[in-house]
């Protein structure tokens, strides 16, 4: 499983052990804020997330500005980050990469819930045993593609698009978002509560919406925030290998592809836009580490 | 057991069939057409038709896929559609290059990640856990090919001491071999190393905490024998399965390795047929890869059914 690289199989750390008596999206937030590193890396996302999305309106460069009269400058007042080879400023591509990398993998993390959840809710809720082994068979099948090998066939018969390679970077994701939901609602599906608002006369989809969904949130914010930290990884890989963002456009992905020519003579270049998905991915982990710690300790739920 | 593993090889040429017919309708469906590509921007709408023809674009997509199964059935994934080479000649090369890989990657992650995730776990909240606890964090955050290309940089262009990107001959000059795969064998295996020294602590910090081990602790066991015989047999059963995950895991992002290190493997293939819309090429390598991964999942649970005889079972 891709995801278990980023410790979706959270164990309960002795030391930072959350109490269990804290329920609802408050307690859930009261013992997120007990993990110190959550919260810093909290606020650097946040932060990281708002200047890539207002970088537009900062006084920086566009990023797509050609200056050949500056080609591969160090760091500057004019420019922050130094220039790349057609002079275009470092900070401004970064900046705006950025925003494309949480986009790819917004949509990817999107993909993979809505292929996944719907379906892992319904069989986990209501298994026939043959719909269940089949269903539960193909998501299996698909989990055998590696998510990248995925994407390559993707593009392969689709385009050279990142929307399509995200698309499919979710899809190989769904079978554990599958998986998770299905084992949630299972699991709730036999709790006695169910039983009763069946007893009296709810439907099946409403007994769904009311219980199983504020059951299964939990270990599922902790699966998205995973897949959300790959299809940063995914978008930088795909775009390198020139399957994704199609340059001049900043991307993480494109801007490395780019300064992998001038490696030897212009490290920067390579070394910059890598920390920055380093960031990023190290942001998002820690959080996901938080969020599995908590939803471990509240049990089965 | 035995009915077990007979299901689920039953199970792998549904998969393929399924996979490969997948393919062929998104080809069918998609906005871009391969011969269009395949010709670039100079070609005659009549080229591009002649092309189409040639290829068998043409035919409805039931028919493509019949003919491409039948195919199947003599042994054949077909003709590359650029260059015209058999596929399985194409797959025949690259291959071995990415079979060395990936194979050093996962026995090089074992090694590490195993030994350090067992004792960082037996000692939770020791100097050695913490310290690599976060540099598992870390690792965990930088993509593979980054990795190798500050690899590149440091240790070959910048100390000299080994060759950065280069083929390899596979047999035919083995040091050499040997001396390009550290780099990208390096790069390759540094997240899964981390996730799996994660896992591995992880299980062993939960059968560290079991009355057996307690008993065993109080009944005088030294602590590298019990780390070896009654702790390691049972907390490596989640290890085993995610070892076999990981090959997936490792063939996938081989393909964003090869390219950096110039290597001819599989992985570089797919992605420059992914680029020149060679549909055959890209089907062989993906079902290639879905048919290893399968098979490695399956290995990955009889080692398990054979560690653990009780949790094998399901």
């Amino acid at each position: 499983m891709i995801a278990d690289s980023f410790g979706v199989t959270a164990v309960p750390s002795p030391v930072a052990g959350a109490p269990t008596d804290d329920a609802g999206p408050a307690g859930m937030w009261r013992s997120f804020a007990r993990h110190r590193a959550a919260l810093v890396a909290l606020v650097v996302l946040v932060l990281a997330a708002l200047a890539s999305l207002l970088s537009p309106l900062l006084p920086l460069p566009a990023p797509d500005l050609v200056n050949l009269q500056v080609p591969l400058r160090g760091p500057s007042w004019g420019h922050l980050l130094g220039t790349d080879q057609l002079g275009r400023d470092e900070l401004a591509r970064i900046l705006a990469a950025t925003r494309i990398s949480l986009w790819a993998a917004l949509l990817a993390t999107v993909t993979g819930v809505i292929v996944g959840v719907p379906l892992g809710l319904l069989i986990g809720f209501r298994s026939g045993r043959i719909t269940d082994s089949v269903v539960s068979r193909a998501f299996d099948c698909l989990q055998s593609i590696p998510a990248l090998i995925l994407a390559i066939a993707f593009v392969a018969a689709l385009g050279r698009q990142l929307t399509f390679a995200m698309i499919a970077v979710g899809i190989a994701f769904s079978p554990t978002f599958y998986r998770v939901s299905r084992a949630a609602a299972a699991t709730v599906a036999g709790e006695s509560y169910i039983e009763a608002s069946r007893s009296m006369g709810q439907r099946t989809a409403k007994v769904v919406i009311t219980h199983v969904i504020g059951n299964v949130a939990a270990p599922l914010i902790a699966l998205t925030s995973t897949t959300f930290a790959f299809g940063i990884l995914a978008e930088a890989a795909l775009s390198y290998l020139g399957l994704g963002v199609q340059p001049p456009q900043a991307s993480l992905g494109t801007m490395l592809s780019t300064a992998a020519d001038l490696l030897n003579s212009s490290p920067q270049l390579t070394i910059e836009p890598g920390l920055m998905i380093m960031l990023l991915v190290l942001c998002i982990s820690v959080i996901a580490d938080a969020l599995g710690d908590i939803t471990s300790g509240q049990g089965s739920a | 057991m035995l009915r077990m593993i007979g299901r689920r090889i039953a199970l792998l040429p549904l998969l393929l069939l399924a996979v490969s017919f997948a393919v062929f309708a998104l080809t069918s469906v998609s906005p871009t057409d391969p011969a269009a590509v395949i010709l670039g921007p100079g070609a005659t709408p009549a080229s591009v038709r002649a092309l189409r023809q040639q290829l068998g674009l043409d035919q409805t997509l039931l028919h493509q896929y019949g003919n491409w199964l039948g195919q199947l059935f003599h042994g054949s994934l077909g003709r590359s559609w650029y260059g015209g080479v058999p596929v399985v000649t194409k797959i025949a090369e690259g291959l071995p290059i990415t079979a060395a890989l990936v194979l050093s990657a996962l026995i090089f992650t074992a090694l590490v990640a195993v030994p350090c995730g067992l004792y960082a776990g037996m000692r939770a909240g020791g100097r050695f856990d913490r310290l690599s606890s976060a540099v598992a964090g870390a690792g965990l955050s930088m993509p593979e090919f980054w990795v190798g290309l500050l690899l590149i940089l440091i240790l070959s262009q910048k100390l000299h001491v080994l060759p950065g990107s280069g083929p390899l001959t596979i047999t035919a000059n083995v040091p050499s071999d040997a001396q390009h795969l550290v780099l990208p064998v390096l790069a390759l295996s540094l997240p899964q190393i981390c996730s799996l020294y994660r896992l591995t602590r992880a299980s062993a910090i939960s059968v560290a905490r079991q009355d057996y081990i307690r008993t065993a602790r109080s009944g005088g066991l030294s602590e590298p024998t019990l780390l070896w015989t009654r702790l390691a047999k049972n907390a490596l059963v989640p290890s085993v399965t995610l070892l076999g995950l990981q090959l997936g895991r490792l063939i996938g992002v081989a393909a964003v390795i090869e390219p950096v290190f110039g290597m001819q493997g599989i992985g570089s293939i797919a992605v420059q047929a992914a680029i020149d819309s060679d549909i055959p090429t890209v089907l062989g390598v993906v079902l290639v890869t879905a048919s290893i991964v399968m098979v490695a999942n399956l290995l990955a649970d009889v080692a398990c059914h054979y560690l653990a005889p009780k949790a094998g079972r399901s």
